[in-house]
């Protein structure tokens, strides 16, 4: 039996013995952190179709590692399946039916989203609400209101970014500050297009789908057959149209690069060739955004967008002409500078420094067409950029804002002003009348 | 308050303190080994410098002797940091620092006429490892494993065996 002295003398010892052992406890608790900074960050992909593929491919796969497959299409599960396992020898589980089992996985720390349009805003305020970081291909959401739901929903603190990727480009990025420095003088008219020559159809895929599963009916998830659930692209119940698979990047590069967002849009457009596959989408889109002064345009600014499904001439670009040149940004990876009053292109290539910083280079080298597209075409992207490398340089980011709480590349004000747009285009177009875009549209 | 003879409370926080960062570092070098995969000393032995280079890279050549090299570092580091934290087997976890930091200073000495393995900072003869091995040397003087850690239970446990054992037996 211990005297009360000997009690006392025991206590003391007690506490003596322990009194490091919080600072084990700390060295416990930084390298359990430290190992959360090193290792890749968990995630599960919801949406493995063509645009969910092709994210899993190019994601950095020391940044990224993905776990889980969430996907109704048993065609598109199989190929995410395949390119998980190749890329990080990962046997990545997956969720045929529900996409909210996967997101009650809590070893996974974000999602990547890539369902179709008028699933995104969904599926991505379950995933924020299930605490997950989120990345969400463009276009934000298919209205307005849910792309304030999920403005909302990013509140908590997660990441939240949407896949538009030219702000991850490094020529925008250059050719924004070739802008900014004045080069060009001030641009009262920007010119956007998207010119394709096919009926936007992905045929192919519902054959390949009845070949896997030939059972497989969609009707759970909303899609009434294969016709549907394939090409929702083409029906107004799923998709906004090409002005949110094409116009929304160039729209929101001209956003970007304007610093200001539209306030009067005006629209033209119909089906005018692909009247018989039951599409109800247009097939030919014109837009005309009205933008109010801004830092590269102090009276004003003018953007035009044309996409044509019937020709390819032109391809895609972007074309800011300024009062002292043009620069085109063609095809995510070429960018050229007309000086005006000069008969010769100037074309700028992104390369290198001595440092590795990008920089850029501009050399004449070839005559002015319209935009040099046939030379192009000939010799391929002439800047020595991968088209893909974006996608890659999205994901860091997204990574890396998770990790070390850097920005994110496309904010959510970027991505919402970009969805009001492009919403609003298919309400010019439809209704044949100018819409204003009130600042109250934009505002988060 | 003042120990008889002794440091006084805040030296004794002070050599405690001294004795914890110590330990965090071996501990941290141990545990990034072990969960480095793969991880080997054979570059640095191969690579070794001084009167015993000779001695590290016959280890390094050497299978079993690079496995036990491995293993010393790995858990040695590991254990010696955690017993340094927690003040348990201080004296002993003291005297196996310093060897192993005898050993770290010995393959790549900083003395004039041997070519030293360059890293950050710049050294003659007192290099970093000379520091933490008196560091270490000054722990082990004044014993702070029975100022704050787990070997003032060790003390108190085997003081009161002693004294049980030297009470005479009263029913005898």
């Amino acid at each position: 039996m211990l005297t009360p002295e000997e009690a006392k003398i025991g206590r003391r010892s007690f506490l003596k013995a322990l009194a490091t052992l919080p600072a084990l406890g700390a060295f416990g608790w930084t390298a359990y952190r430290e190992r959360l900074h090193e290792r890749p960050v968990q995630a599960g992909i919801i949406g493995s179709g063509s645009e969910g593929c092709v994210l899993l491919e190019q994601a950095p796969e020391k940044a990224i590692e993905f776990k889980a497959i969430a996907d109704i299409r048993p065609d598109s599960r199989k190929n995410a399946l395949d390119v998980i396992k190749k890329k990080w020898g990962v046997q990545a589980e997956v969720y045929p039916d529900d996409y909210t089992k996967l997101l009650e996985r809590r070893d996974l720390e974000a999602v990547v989203i890539a369902v179709p349009l008028w699933m995104h805003a969904k599926v991505a305020v379950d995933a924020l609400h299930a605490g997950k970081h989120v990345f969400c291909e463009k276009t934000m959401a298919y209205s307005v209101e849910q792309c304030q739901q999920m403005a909302t929903a990013a509140r908590n603190g997660k990441v939240f970014q949407i896949g538009h990727q030219r702000h991850s480009n490094r020529l925008y990025a250059q050719a924004l500050d070739t802008i900014q420095k004045g080069l060009i003088g001030e641009v009262y008219h920007v010119r956007t297009l998207w010119h394709r020559n096919n009926d936007w159809r992905r045929d192919d895929q519902i054959k390949a789908l009845q070949k896997a599963a030939p059972r497989f009916d969609p009707s759970p998830w909303g899609y009434p057959n294969l016709e549907e659930l394939v090409n929702w692209r083409l029906y107004r119940k799923y998709s906004q149209g090409l002005p949110a698979e094409l116009a929304s990047h160039q729209l929101d590069v001209t956003n970007w690069f304007s610093g200001t967002v539209p306030m009067r849009i005006e629209g033209s457009g119909g089906i005018y060739k692909w009247k018989e596959d039951g599409r109800t989408i247009e097939d030919h889109v014109y837009l005309i955004c009205e933008y109010p002064p801004g830092p590269i345009s102090p009276g004003g600014l003018t953007v035009t967008f044309s996409s044509i499904t019937t020709n390819a001439f032109d391809n895609y670009y972007e074309q800011f002409m300024g009062t002292k040149g043009t620069i085109i940004l063609s095809g995510e990876t070429d960018a050229m500078l007309f000086k005006e009053g000069e008969a010769a292109a100037t074309e700028i290539a992104v390369t290198q420094s001595a440092a590795g910083e990008p920089v850029m280079e501009a050399s004449r080298s070839r005559l002015a067409d319209a935009a040099g597209t046939a030379i192009q075409a000939a010799q391929g992207p002439t800047s020595g950029l991968d088209r893909l490398e974006p996608y890659r340089m999205e994901l860091e980011a997204f990574c890396s804002a998770i990790k070390f709480g850097t920005p994110v590349p496309c904010t959510v004000r970027d991505a919402l002003s970009a969805a009001v747009v492009v919403i609003k285009a298919n309400e010019a177009i439809r209704n044949r009348q100018t819409v204003e875009l009130p600042p109250d549209l934009y505002r988060i | 308050m003042k120990a008889e003879g002794g440091p006084r409370a805040y030296q004794q926080v002070a050599l405690v303190l001294l004795r914890v960062v110590v330990g965090w570092h071996f501990l941290y070098e141990g545990y990034i080994k072990l969960m480095a995969r793969h991880w080997s000393a054979q570059s640095y032995l191969a690579d070794a410098r001084g009167p015993l280079a000779e001695w590290f890279k016959q280890m390094a050549e050497a299978p079993r002797a690079l496995q036990a090299v491995n293993l010393l570092n790995e858990w040695g580091l590991a254990l010696i940091g955690a017993c340094l934290m927690l003040g348990f087997a201080t004296r002993l976890s003291c005297l196996g620092a310093m060897a192993m930091l005898a050993l770290y200073y010995l393959s790549n000495p900083p003395w004039i006429g041997v070519l030293h393995r360059a890293g950050e900072g710049n050294y003659l003869y007192v290099d970093k490892n000379v520091i933490e091995f008196f560091a270490v040397a000054a722990v082990l003087m004044f014993n702070t494993g029975r100022v704050a850690g787990l070997d003032v239970l060790v003390h108190e446990w085997r003081r009161r065996r002693n004294r049980v054992r030297s009470e005479p037996d009263v029913d005898a």
